[in-house]
Formats: C-alpha cells, structure tokens, sequence
C-alpha cells in the first residue's frame, strides 16, 4: 500500500540508532480514528518533514511524541525513553524535546528574555546569569538580540517565532518539533524564520517539520513523509518527492498536484 | 508655497470676519464651561439657601453637636463597652465596626468560595460542574434581600435548635482498631503508589476504599439495625466501582489495586483484632476510648465558639514570633536569591514555616517561665481582701473569669464555650444569629458572582500557554503558579473589585435581618435626633471611604498584572 521509496535517509548509515522511534501507534478521539499504525524510526540529526492535507493527523502526530497527546496503542521511545504513563518518563522526554507551535504560544506577560529564561531555570536549575547568558546567545543565533527587554504583544509575527524557537533552543533539546510554524506568519516573515530553521538544521539538530512550504523541504529534509487519513501514505527524499517522473501513490500525487 | 496656498481665492469655507473670533472651537469650549459653572453655582447655591431657611425655620440646622449626647440606642452586637446610654457618636462608630466585621469577613469567605466554585465550574465531572453550576444559576438569580432572609429566618432562627446543641456530642466515643489500621492503610498505599506508574489512580481507589470502610465500619461493628442498610449501600459502591474499573481504560487497574488494598486490608485487619480479643491477646475491642466535650454551640441565640484570649505573658510571645516572621522573610528572601545565583532550587517554604514554628515554641516556653503573681487578692466575707495561692483561688471558684488571664502562663489560651443555668454563654466567642446571617448571605450571594468571573479569568488563557509551557517541561505547580494564573488574573482583578464594592455596599442590606450596621444605626439616629442632612453626610463618607479604599487597593494589585503590548 504504502510506496516506500529506494533511497532513504541518508544520515541513517552513520549512526545505527535511531533517537525517535515509534511502533504501531493507533490514537482515537473518541470514535474517530485519527492515527491508524503509525511507524517511524528517526536518526540522529535527520531533518524529517511531514505534508498531508488537512486534518490528516500531521500534527496529532508529533504532538503525541512530547504527550501533548495520548496515543492509546503502540510503543513510542524518544532518545531511549519509553513514553508512558510514568510521569517521570513524560517530564524527561519534553525535557529532551523542543516544541515550535503554528501560534508561538509565548507567554504575553512575560519579557521576551524571561520568555527564554522561565524553563532553564525552573526546570534545569540554572542560575539566573547562566540562564540569561544561554538567552542572549539564543537571542543572538535567530538574530534579535536588541528585542530582549520587549514584551512579545510589542513584536512582530516573525520576531516572535524566532523568540518561540530561541525559548524552545533553550532548554538544549535533542529533537526539535515544529507544527507549521510559518503558517500563521505574513510572506515577508516567512523566510527569516525558515532561514533560522535552515540555520538550525545544518548545525546538525533533529527535527521533525510540519509545514507546507516546499521549498524549504526540497531544500532542508532528508526525508519527506506524507500523511493522509491518519497514515503515512508516502516517505522519501526530496528528489524521490518532487521528481515528476516517478510514480507516486494517487494520493500523494493529488496533494502534489494541488500544492505545487 | 503654503502661503500661497493660504491666500488662493479659489479656496472655499467660512470668511474671516468679527464673529468668526466665536466660531473659534478653543473659545466655544472655554465660554460652554463657563457658562455650565455659573448655572451649577446658581442653582446649588438656590437648593442650599432654600434647604437651611427651612431648616431654621424649625430649628434644625445642621451640626454634629448632637454626637456628644445620650443616644439611648440599644445594640446587642456591639463591644463590651457599650450601653444605649452612650452617645450618638459612640453608637455610630459601633455600627461602623459592626459594617468593617461584615464586609471584611465577607469579603475574605466570598473570594474563597467563589474561587473553588469557579474551579468547580470547569471540572471534567459532570456531576461536579453540574452542581456548581446550578449552585451559582440559583445564587445569582435570586433577589439578595430575598436570601438575607431566607438565612436569617429560616435557617437561624426556625432551623436551629431553641436551646444550644453541642457539637460534637458530648460523651466517650469509642474508636475501634481499623480507625489505625486504617490509617496505616492509607499511607502504605500513598507511598506504594509513588513507585508504581499510576500514582494518582491508586492513591484515589485508596481514599475511595477509605471512605467505603469508613462509612462501613461503625454499622458493621456497633450498629445491628443499620447493618443491613450500609452493606446494600457498600456493596452498590462496590458495584460502581468495579463498573468504572471494568469499563474505563485499562490502566485504570491502579485504582482497583488502591480500593482493593484499602479495604480487604482493613477487613483482614479488624478481623485479626476480633481473633486477638477472642484470644485475650487484646482487652478490648476499642483502640482507644475518648471522652468527648463540645467546642461548639449552635441555637437561635447564635453560634458560640472557643474565644481565644490573650494572658499577661502574651506580649512576650508575640515579641517571640514576630522575630521568627522577620527571619522568616528574610530566609524566604535569601533562599530567592540563592536559587536565581545558584540555580539551585531551596525549600523556602518549609525554612519559612520552620523559623516561625520554631520561635514560636520557644517564645511560648519563655514567656510561661516568666515571673508572675503566685497569689491573688481575693475580697472575704466581712469585706477584707486576703491574699490566696492563684491554684487554691482558681479550684474554689474564686478567681473572676476576667481575672484568669492574668495568672496563666500559656501566652494565649482557648477557652471552649461555656454556659450558665440559663442556657447563656457564659464563656466564648459569640456569633449572633444577625451577623452570621447578613454574613453568610452576602458571602454565599457574592460567590456566585466571583465564581462565574474566575471561571471566565481561568478560560481566558488560550489552551496553547498550557501546551507551550508542558512542552517546555515545567512542573504542574510552575505551569499554574507562572503562566496560567498571572494571566488569569489580569482578567479576573478588574471585576473582582466590582464584586467588592457591590458587597461593601450590599452590606447595607443588615437592617433587613435586624444588623446593627453603620446604616442601621445612622438611620436610628437620624430618626431621634432629626439630624438628617448630618446623618446622611455621615453615611456618604462611611460608604465612600469604604468604597474608595477598595477601589485603591485593586487599582494597585490591577496594576501589577497588566501586560504590555504594542
Ligand atoms: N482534541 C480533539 N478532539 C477531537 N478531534 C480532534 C482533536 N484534535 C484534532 N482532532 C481531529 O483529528 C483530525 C486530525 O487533526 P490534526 O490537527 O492532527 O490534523 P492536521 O493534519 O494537523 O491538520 P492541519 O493541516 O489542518 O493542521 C482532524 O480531523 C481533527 O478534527
Ligand atoms: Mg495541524
């Protein structure tokens, strides 16, 4: 059913084990079967971006790898960690992975440099120096330092998911999770966040990438998933994806087709 | 170019001329508010002029001469001192305590029930939120003068008893052996729980076994004729449970290991103490027997409750804790900045409470070790006053009951209720059915209002500050304490401090339920006295200043919790 592509991951060959990997997850909500099977393994470093229409579980999907949702079937194992119900478990998985959601969820009451700072030392126990330090040099890398004494309602849309990725790069996760994070952004923001996440990409981080932005998934995936209906239909490279000469399966091919 | 501008012919609109100085929107304004003071002058100064005419007409212009005479107001609710042959100005200022006792108790009851209601409001059960929510539609739709009597009348003076009740009953109570089996049950279990998976769902099918056994156990034991009653009743709860447990996912279990432990524990448990006794291994069937004394009365006379009252040696104490308070701030303070230098997170609370505690004790030692009279004068038979030990004086019966505080050597000491042959208080605090019904009134009215604002304050912040702050991995208590209720309550200050005001104001209302408030007894004196423009003057300034002191206090705290944007 599934058209799995020749050619995959290129990065996984370096390193045998995978740091996500996911068996068999089946979710519901309520009577609705969002997620049907779901397997993936990820290795170190690789750059995974999943499409897929509307409402075909993308983001379902990733939220359940930090438990902002409960899957009820299957095995999931972020960097050697089971997700169960041990709430030890939970709370050492999200310190290990970085969220980036579509609406920045940053915290209005907050200065942009609190913003960054609040996890690393609630969390990780950080002194306040070395938390702001962290900030300032985060702040540096998505390239607004001068924004650290704002408040985020005094940014704009993109300045303030570039604070969102700093707040998340903060916190020094293994994995980063991005849920459509230009979708909510004006065309002339679009790119300095996608330039952040190129940015972030080549410095070797793993990141699992809803998004609809095809150029920068030509550009920055090692590998593209598509999901329809709760499944992944489809994985390959980039070229494997937007090479017009390969067949894919009739749905990915009507997604392409509207999309490109 | 723009002079030219200005001086093009082609250019239309009005003509400078002698009357356009007076189209000039500047001097339209000035004349228009000129004008508005001179009428507002004329015509209070007319009202005025014409009010204190008639008022000397009939010899009754205003003066606050009158506060110094025989008011010859009674009030039952007031400070020992007062009598109705004091004057006007005293019985006013009683009623405006009587007001501050209303409305700060009431304020304080209104924002906690509201707040837990309001939480009640948005609980995932059905039946909770149900509740809550008929609980504040019924509150809220209700006239308030309307409940003021409902718990006036009804509830304190047809409900209660005519003659005061004790609670709890006085008499031995037995408690019986799986009262601690029991209670050793429950803290195993916690403590398992903590290692398993499903801390939470154990620990709940634990407390829910608890309250099985609990409710099961003196039935079971003591009673015969409600034996049957229970055992339908417990095993109908069993029943329940096993349903939720059968029916709900499968790692619920672990509150089905928690309820199982709990009550097989206890039943295996007493059953073995049934055996010992049986054996004579234990004496008796009871761990420990009890004897009971009331702390509480209740009648239509009010409710009368433990008084604490302050002993000669209190002051020591008081020195006593408050330095442990001071270092307690200073230690919560210091701990603040070590945790932001270190990173290093320090128990600032229990240092807190530990200094206070700890100072407190030893205040209490010290301050009873302090020197104080071994005797006391008593006055004899023929009128002499012979000097007697403070221990023989007390036995007797001698020492007056004001007297005692001064020979004791407990800094404070709580005295349960007492009463005389008449059924009278004779030693405690007293809550006069009035007060407890304006109070609890205006609390339970109140909380409806305050319930629905935390409601909508708590759903204000969009779900995705929850979500950002889980994904970052903060702590539940971080999540609530840093992210959710900053921002709740930058929504729910505002109408909180309408709420206030509303019940400041309504405690007006106390004269419906016979309340001596500053409104009841300004209207009284008003009345005997024919001071009424005084009177009035006197209210508007209580209630104003009451008003305006919480307007500040929440215009402080409200700007505390703004946000800043753009
Ligand atoms: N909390 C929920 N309760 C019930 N149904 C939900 C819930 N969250 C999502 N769904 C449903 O699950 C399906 C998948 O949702 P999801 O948000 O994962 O889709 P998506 O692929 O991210 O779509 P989009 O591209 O629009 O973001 C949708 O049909 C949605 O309506
Ligand atoms: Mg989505």
């Amino acid at each position: 059913m599934a058209v799995e592509a020749v050619d995959t991951k290129k990065k996984a060959d370096r390193f045998d084990e995978p740091i996500i990997v996911v068996e068999k997850i089946n979710k519901w909500f309520g009577d609705f079967h969002v997620l049907r099977d779901v397997s993936l393994s990820i290795a170190p470093q690789e750059v995974v971006v999943i499409i897929g229409p509307s409402g075909s579980g993308k983001s379902t999907f990733i939220r359940c790898i930090n438990r902002l949702e409960e899957h009820q079937e299957g095995l999931i194992q972020v960097d050697g960690i089971e997700l169960s119900h041990d709430v030890r478990n939970v709370a050492e998985i999200r310190r290990e992975t970085g969220m980036v959601f579509q609406q920045f969820n940053l915290f209005p009451h907050m200065t942009v440099q609190d913003n960054v700072t609040l996890a690393p030392m609630k969390v990780r126990h950080w002194s306040k120096d070395q938390a702001e330090k962290k900030a300032m040099e985060l702040l540096n890398r998505v390239g607004i330092p001068e924004q650290a004494k704002k408040y985020p309602g005094q940014l704009s849309g993109g300045q303030q998911q570039r604070v969102a990725i700093a707040r998340a790069l903060a916190m020094e996760p293994n994995i980063m999770l991005f849920d459509e994070p230009t979708s909510a952004l004006d065309p002339e923001m679009i790119k300095e966040v996608l330039d952040v996440m190129k940015e972030l990409a080549l410095s070797g981080m793993t990141m699992i990438v809803v998004t609809h932005e095809m150029g920068f998934a030509r550009e920055v995936a090692d590998r593209i998933i598509f999901m329809d209906h709760g499944r992944i239909v489809e994985q390959g490279p980039p070229e494997h994806f937007f090479d017009p000469n390969v067949e894919h399966h009739p749905r990915t091919q009507e997604f392409l087709d509207q999309i490109l | 170019m723009a002079a030219q501008t200005h001086q093009d012919s082609t250019l239309r609109g009005a003509r400078p001329s002698i009357f356009s100085y007076f189209r000039d929107i500047r001097v339209i304004q000035v004349v228009l508010q000129i004008v508005f003071i001179i009428l507002l002058v004329s015509i209070l100064s007319f009202v005025f002029i014409n009010v204190y005419n008639s008022l000397a007409d009939r010899n009754l212009v205003p003066t606050f001469r009158f506060l110094t005479t025989r008011g010859g107001i009674p009030i039952s609710d007031s400070p020992a001192w007062y009598t109705p042959d004091e004057s006007y100005g005293e019985a006013f200022f009683v009623g405006v305590i009587n007001t501050i006792r209303a409305v700060s108790v009431g304020l304080v009851g209104a924002t906690v029930i509201g707040i837990l209601v309001g939480i009640l409001l948005l609980s995932n059960n059905w039946l909770i939120r149900n509740i809550s929510r008929i609980y504040v539609e019924i509150l809220r739709n209700t006239p308030l003068l309307v409940q003021l009597y409902f718990w006036y009348f009804v509830v304190f003076l047809e409900a209660l008893p005519k003659d005061p009740t004790g609670l709890p009953a006085p008499g031995v109570t037995s408690i019986s052996w799986s009262v601690p089996i029991m209670f050793l049950l429950i803290v195993a279990i916690t403590l398992l729980a903590r290692r398993t998976n499903f801390p939470t769902r154990m620990t709940v099918g634990g407390l829910l076994g608890l309250i099985v056994m609990a409710a099961v156990r003196p039935a079971l034991l003591d009673n015969p004729t409600t034996e049957g009653i229970v055992t339908i009743g417990m095993l109908l709860l069993i029943g329940i449970f096993l349903l939720i447990s059968f029916f709900a996912p499968k790692d619920w279990r672990g509150l089905a290991t928690g309820f199982l432990a709990m009550t097989v524990g206890t039943i295996l448990g007493a059953g073995l103490f049934q055996l010992f006794e049986y054996f004579g291994v234990v004496a008796d069937g009871q761990a420990l027997n009890l004897s009971v004394y009331p702390v509480f009365y209740y009648s239509v006379k009010g409710i009368f409750a433990p008084e604490i009252i302050p002993t000669a040696v209190f002051g020591t104490w008081a020195v006593f804790v408050a330095i442990g308070v001071a270092l307690a701030i200073v230690l919560w303070m210091l701990a603040g900045h070590v945790t932001e230098t270190t990173g290093k997170p320090v128990p600032r609370g229990t240092y807190a409470i530990l200094s206070i505690v700890i100072f407190s004790v030893i205040g209490w030692g010290i301050a009873g070790a302090q020197a104080r009279p071994t005797t006391i004068p008593i006055e004899g038979d023929e009128g002499t006053v012979e000097l007697v030990p403070y221990d023989e004086a007390l036995e007797s019966g001698d020492i007056l009951f004001e007297d005692w505080p001064l020979y004791r050597t407990e800094p404070v000491i709580i005295a349960t209720p007492e009463l005389n042959r008449f059924n009278n208080l004779e030693i405690g605090f007293v809550l006069q059915p009035q007060y407890s019904a304006l109070v609890l009134g205006l609390i339970v009215y109140t909380s409806a209002f305050i319930a629905e604002i935390v409601r909508a304050g708590i759903q204000a912040v969009p779900y995705g500050q929850i979500e950002a702050a889980r994904a970052l991995g903060l702590s539940t208590s971080d999540t609530l304490l840093r992210v959710i209720l900053p921002q709740a309550l930058r929504v729910i200050i505002p109408p909180l401090g309408n709420q206030y005001l509303n019940l400041s104001k309504n405690s007006s209302l106390a004269a419906a339920v016979a309340f001596a408030d500053t409104y009841q007894v300004g209207t009284t004196m008003m009345n005997q006295s024919g001071q009424s423009i005084t009177g009035f003057t006197m209210l508007l300034i209580v209630y104003l200043t009451l008003s305006l002191l919480i307007s500040v206090v929440m215009n402080i705290v409200n700007g505390r919790f703004q946000i800043v944007t753009r």
